[in-house]
């Protein structure tokens, strides 16, 4: 061996993983480096073609950019397991060209498809995808499916992450079995109340923007969900609230939680809880939004804090506050409402702070019933008047003796 | 205490909670193969210091984030992977055989910015790969993926 020349011994996986990190122009590159060198590239198993790369052939002109991708899969050797292709900065796209780009990643063992089309798309994709059974990460942007009726499920999925995606609508409802899936995310979609996705290994499941409901009710099986993020906002009916609340009463094993203002809101039904029908003893990290003004969701705050005994981590998120809230004063304002000490919150952040009465005293009634706190972030939206809010917050007795507070301002 | 041998017979002794972050030895000690020295016939002692620092400093990473020790880490992970190509690469080996996730990706990810648009020239000498194409099969290659060769922003120095 030519002690000299080590890069060209490493093992494949070791220089796969390197070329991994690197812009498909620089490990293209490498082809030219020498005879053994020649090949590596095209039997590299990861194609990443970014927005950076799809944009500059894009930018001269379509029939450069589908004709450059052809010949890249042409001269590929083996098997295609991870394929990317992000064209959410090309201005038009060549709709058939991509269709057969699936096609070949799909006959040629993809495991990881992502596939990131122009905002505003309306690109249908086709069905190749639903018959696919090495996939095991799907990410779909910015595109619309109609769901087939023979579809039997994705098999090795086990992570399925949907952005902008746009569900046409059908007569019946399509269940997806999908065994093995373990992260579901759901951002921004349409037409999500025509399917639903059956797996009771699910561990991850976000569910954001969305323009229609998810049937939450059929999440219940899942027992080990561990990461929770919810942030629908459409939703009215009290029956909504009960399987809402009868799902979080089914999440024994949540460790990371995060819930909106709406969410709040539907949950509390605008009033004070007393008490909640869950303990969510596993959960460490909570992120809340939080309408200040509004007492149901203030409280409800409160109420969720106080029933997760191992929080550890607690951001909150102010979606609108002012200092005219006097119900909400009033109440959290009573020393004795947090009436057990928080033992294990250490870190606590409040984010978009707009430095009212009723955040000032919230942040108070936190500071006085967490004895191991560490750290107190306050993060401002916009300039405040940060002296009187400073001397406002100094005067606040701290039940931990190790508490740091910090005021986290803009740096431009 | 875990000892662990290098193929230039000297021993080492970590701590297990360190040395656990190898996938490999923590399989080992997992069904009880780990209760006399460990011999890694493929790492030299040179190699196996660097790795043992990074594993002891690296030790309880997930509470970092709990206590604020995230910059630190960071620094030291810059400091670590300065080093030339040969060091970088018996590091990367050992890793790569010892199953160290977090090592791997630092080392790689150093490789990978060392190379990023750097050009032919350039990742030969570095490398120390001696071209034996001939200039028609150049050519072809060239005109293969012609997209992967022009630009002006392809960096001809050497570091």
């Amino acid at each position: 061996m030519d002690k000299e020349d080590r890069i060209s011994y490493l093992p494949r996986n070791v220089i796969d993983h390197i070329f991994e990190l690197l812009p498909v122009e620089d490990v293209a590159r490498t082809s030219i480096l020498s005879t053994k060198w020649r090949y590596i590239w095209a039997m590299l198993p990861n194609l990443v073609l970014d927005d950076l790369f799809c944009n500059k052939l894009a930018s001269r002109s379509q029939y450069v950019f589908g004709q450059t991708i052809d010949k890249i899969l042409l001269q590929h050797i083996g098997d295609i397991v991870k394929f990317d292709l992000d064209m959410s900065r090309v201005q038009q796209s060549p709709c058939p060209d991509i269709d057969r780009w699936i096609l070949y990643a799909t006959r040629n063992g993809v495991k990881k498809l992502k596939l990131n089309m122009p905002k505003c798309s309306t690109y249908k994709l086709p069905s190749y995808i639903f018959n696919c059974p090495t996939l095991t990460k799907l990410k779909l942007f910015n595109c619309a499916t109609k769901l087939p009726k023979s579809f039997r499920g994705f098999q090795s999925l086990t992570t399925l992450l949907l952005g902008k995606v746009t569900f046409v609508s059908t007569t019946e409802v399509c269940v997806i079995n999908a065994p093995l899936l373990v992260n579901l995310t759901l951002m921004d979609c349409n037409g999500t109340q025509y399917f639903n996705i059956v797996s009771a290994g699910l561990k991850s499941l976000c569910f954001r923007d969305s323009h229609s409901n998810i049937d939450l009710s059929c999440f219940m099986i899942c027992k080990k969900l561990t990461y929770l993020y919810l942030e629908v906002g459409n939703y009215s009916t009290p029956a909504e609230r009960l399987t809402l609340e009868k799902f979080l009463l089914s999440l024994t094993t949540l460790e990371v939680l995060t819930l909106c203002s709406l969410e709040l809101e539907l949950l509390s039904a605008g009033a004070v809880p007393k008490g909640l029908p869950f303990t969510l003893n596993c959960l460490w990290h909570l992120h809340l939004g939080v309408n200040f003004n509004h007492i149901g969701q203030t409280y409800y705050a409160l109420e969720l804090i106080k029933s997760s005994p191992n929080l550890s981590k607690l951001e909150i998120w102010v979606s609108d506050s002012c200092d005219s809230a006097e119900v909400v004063l009033k109440y959290i304002d009573a020393p004795t409402y947090l009436d057990q000490p928080l033992n294990k919150l250490k870190d606590v952040t409040v984010h978009y702070f707009t430095g009212s009465k009723t955040e000032l005293f919230f942040i108070k009634l936190l500071l006085a019933r967490t004895p191991s706190l560490v750290r107190m972030s306050i993060d401002p939206c916009g300039s405040l008047e940060e002296w009187k809010i400073a001397i406002e917050l100094m005067r606040f007795p701290r039940a931990s003796p190790k508490a740091e507070l910090f005021y986290l301002t803009n740096v431009d | 205490m875990v000892k662990l041998k290098s193929n230039d017979d000297k021993e080492f002794e970590v701590e297990e909670a360190a040395v656990i972050q190898s996938e490999m030895i923590k399989n080992m000690i997992e069904d009880g193969c780990a209760t006399s020295v460990i011999p890694l016939p493929n790492i030299d002692s040179k190699t196996l210091i660097k790795v043992i620092e990074y594993l002891n400093k690296h030790i309880n990473m997930g509470k970092a984030a709990e206590t604020g020790e995230e910059d630190d880490l960071k620094e030291f992970d810059e400091q670590f992977v300065n080093m030339g190509w040969e060091e970088l690469f018996d590091v990367i080996m050992a890793a790569n055989y010892l199953n160290i996730h977090e090592l791997m990706e630092l080392c790689c990810q150093s490789a990978a910015d060392r190379l990023k648009n750097k050009s032919v020239r350039a990742v030969r000498e570095m490398l120390k790969i001696t071209n034996d194409l001939t200039e028609e099969e150049e050519q072809e290659i060239i005109n293969d993926a012609p997209w992967a060769f022009e630009g002006p922003e392809i960096d001809d120095t050497v570091n």
